[in-house]
């Protein structure tokens, strides 16, 4: 497993694109906060704050680590040289699941320092900027992060199911935001807060006590995704 | 392989075929396009699950004795599959990594055995598809495997490219006794090579023979057609140095063996009364044989 993950630091760490989108999201974060200066919200609480209502888009993005880790290799036909090799493809899908995880939380590092990074160039300190403030945008963040894995785990199931990146980041797309409204459809809304999406507007809400449901939700999620992911990569002709 | 089988809905891929290479084996299959030649090396590389049948490599064969035997294949199937956007050193270092090779040596060994030891920075995917060949065949040779497969190794490679690859493989077999099952359509290629062949037809196993046997099939001969086969035969024994002889028909005589000058032959026939109305050289090559296989006329 180990092994596994480590050659695929070692490429994607090869590549300019995973800088690239780095950069891209930290330069991102560095025109927020500049945006937000000398302003109304010009104060590092409101950015804080404001961080909190951005905890959903992350999940625009997961898509292209699944690509980096997983659909290229599809693209590029490079899994038979692995599978060939005896690997266990089970043991392969978890190390690819992991290693998008990885990725995404080295992502997540650069998105963080530059957004508090240029919060303190920007931005003035007032008196609402607390430790506690701090720590519930950070609960926050992780149970975020809970979700995003769960995004990740069915972005890798669409992946395999697929093979075609377009595809699946089509299927992704859809079940993420499309499906509130397919329940309607099916008059099923009573199933509606059990979707991933949904779970966003909890970690949002500005008074939580437990997030003990977004928590389970996501974990129920990874476990259908990464076994029908799992089943599904087992049974793939690689070519 | 006993009585293994791939079907894609209702269509075989592979029908109940049964196969055994030997260790050491320079192992050729031969078949058209679709004959089902790339289905069974995937097979054995575990690049798709069989529908019935089994396996075994090494003589084991349930599936984690497989994954561990396979850690002593090398296997370059259809086109190598290589990242674009990384260098020759770069993608073999990545499964040098992924397969915990401590050896990092074994890259530039591998680079050096197929000649592309040189290519630098350049990225794979500003290779030719000789080159892109090349180092499919380093990736597959990186960790000294106990069997090699490849398929259609050698398409797209030069003259030169397809002199170096047969050497390479003739290298590995002789010193490192390493056994080989390859693919190909170049027939003349693999008849340099090979020891064993299957011919292969739709998916089913046509025949199995060793290259021993298929010379002895494919051999050239002197045909003679005259009035009498018999008294040819006995003239040709009593008047020439010919041991083998072969009477075919009534009026057909085959000199088994390489004649350079048929006219002193001839000529001895015709000053016995014998009336000879036909001489000719015959024989046929792989390609023939194969075609005349899968037509179901075997050897003419």
């Amino acid at each position: 497993m180990a092994k596994l993950i480590h050659a695929d630091f070692y490429k994607t760490f090869h590549r300019v694109y995973f800088y690239i989108l780095a950069a891209g999201l930290a330069a991102l974060c560095f025109l927020m906060n500049y945006a937000m200066r000398g302003g109304m919200l010009g104060n590092m609480s409101s950015s804080v704050q404001f961080a909190v209502m951005l905890l959903e888009y992350p999940v625009i993005i997961l898509p292209m680590v699944t690509q980096i880790v997983f659909s290229e290799e599809f693209q590029f036909h490079t899994l038979k040289n692995t599978a060939s090799y005896g690997t266990n493809r089970t043991l392969l899908f978890t190390a690819k699941l992991i290693t998008s995880i990885l990725l995404c939380m080295i992502l997540a590092a650069v998105v963080l320092a530059a957004y508090f990074g240029s919060m303190f160039i920007f931005l003035k300190h007032d008196a609402e900027f607390t430790s506690s403030l701090l720590n519930n945008f950070f609960m926050r963040l992780g149970v975020s992060c809970a979700v995003y894995a769960a995004c990740i785990t069915m972005s890798a199931f669409f992946t395999v199911l697929f093979r075609r990146n377009g595809l699946a980041i089509f299927f992704y797309y859809g079940v993420f935001y499309l499906m509130q409204y397919f329940l309607v459809l099916l008059h099923l809304e009573k199933f509606e807060s059990y979707l991933l999406e949904a779970q966003f507007a909890t970690i949002r809400k500005l008074s939580v006590t437990s997030f003990q449901k977004p928590l389970m939700v996501s974990a129920v999620t990874t476990l259908v995704f990464f076994i029908a992911g799992a089943v599904a990569f087992r049974r793939k002709d690689l070519c | 392989m006993k009585n293994v089988s791939k079907y894609y809905g209702k269509s075989a891929a592979v029908a109940g075929l049964s196969m055994r290479v030997n260790k050491g084996d320079i192992y050729a299959l031969v078949g058209r396009n679709g004959a089902g030649k790339t289905t069974l090396l995937k097979l054995i590389s575990g690049l798709t699950p069989a529908t019935g049948g089994t396996i075994e490599i090494f003589g084991q064969g349930s599936e984690q004795h497989l994954g561990l035997a396979r850690r002593h294949m090398g296997t370059m199937i259809e086109t190598p599959g290589l990242f674009p956007y990384l260098t020759a050193r770069e993608n073999l270092e990545y499964y040098r990594i992924q397969r915990g090779n401590k050896d990092k040596g074994c890259v530039e060994r591998a680079l050096q055995f197929v000649g592309l030891e040189g290519t630098g920075r350049k990225k794979f995917k500003g290779f030719s598809l000789g080159m892109k060949q090349r180092l499919g065949l380093a990736l597959a040779i990186m960790d000294n495997p106990e069997i090699l497969i490849l398929d259609e190794p050698i398409n797209g490679l030069d003259p030169m490219g397809i002199k170096d690859f047969r050497s390479i493989i003739l290298k590995m077999n002789r010193e490192k006794k390493t056994t080989v099952l390859i693919s190909s359509h170049i027939l003349g290629e693999l008849s340099q090579i090979a020891t064993t062949y299957s011919f292969i037809n739709s998916g089913r196993l046509v025949q199995h023979i060793s290259a021993k046997d298929l010379k002895e099939k494919c051999r050239s001969f002197l045909c003679i057609v005259s009035d009498s086969a018999d008294r040819t035969s006995e003239i040709l024994k009593n008047n020439f140095q010919f041991k083998n002889i072969e009477v075919a028909d009534e009026h057909t005589v085959h000199v088994n063996e390489k004649v350079d000058d048929p006219a002193p032959a001839v000529k001895a026939l015709v000053e016995n009364g014998v009336m000879v109305s036909q001489v000719y050289q015959s024989g046929i090559n792989l390609e023939q044989y194969f075609v005349n296989l899968v037509e179901g006329k075997e050897n003419g």
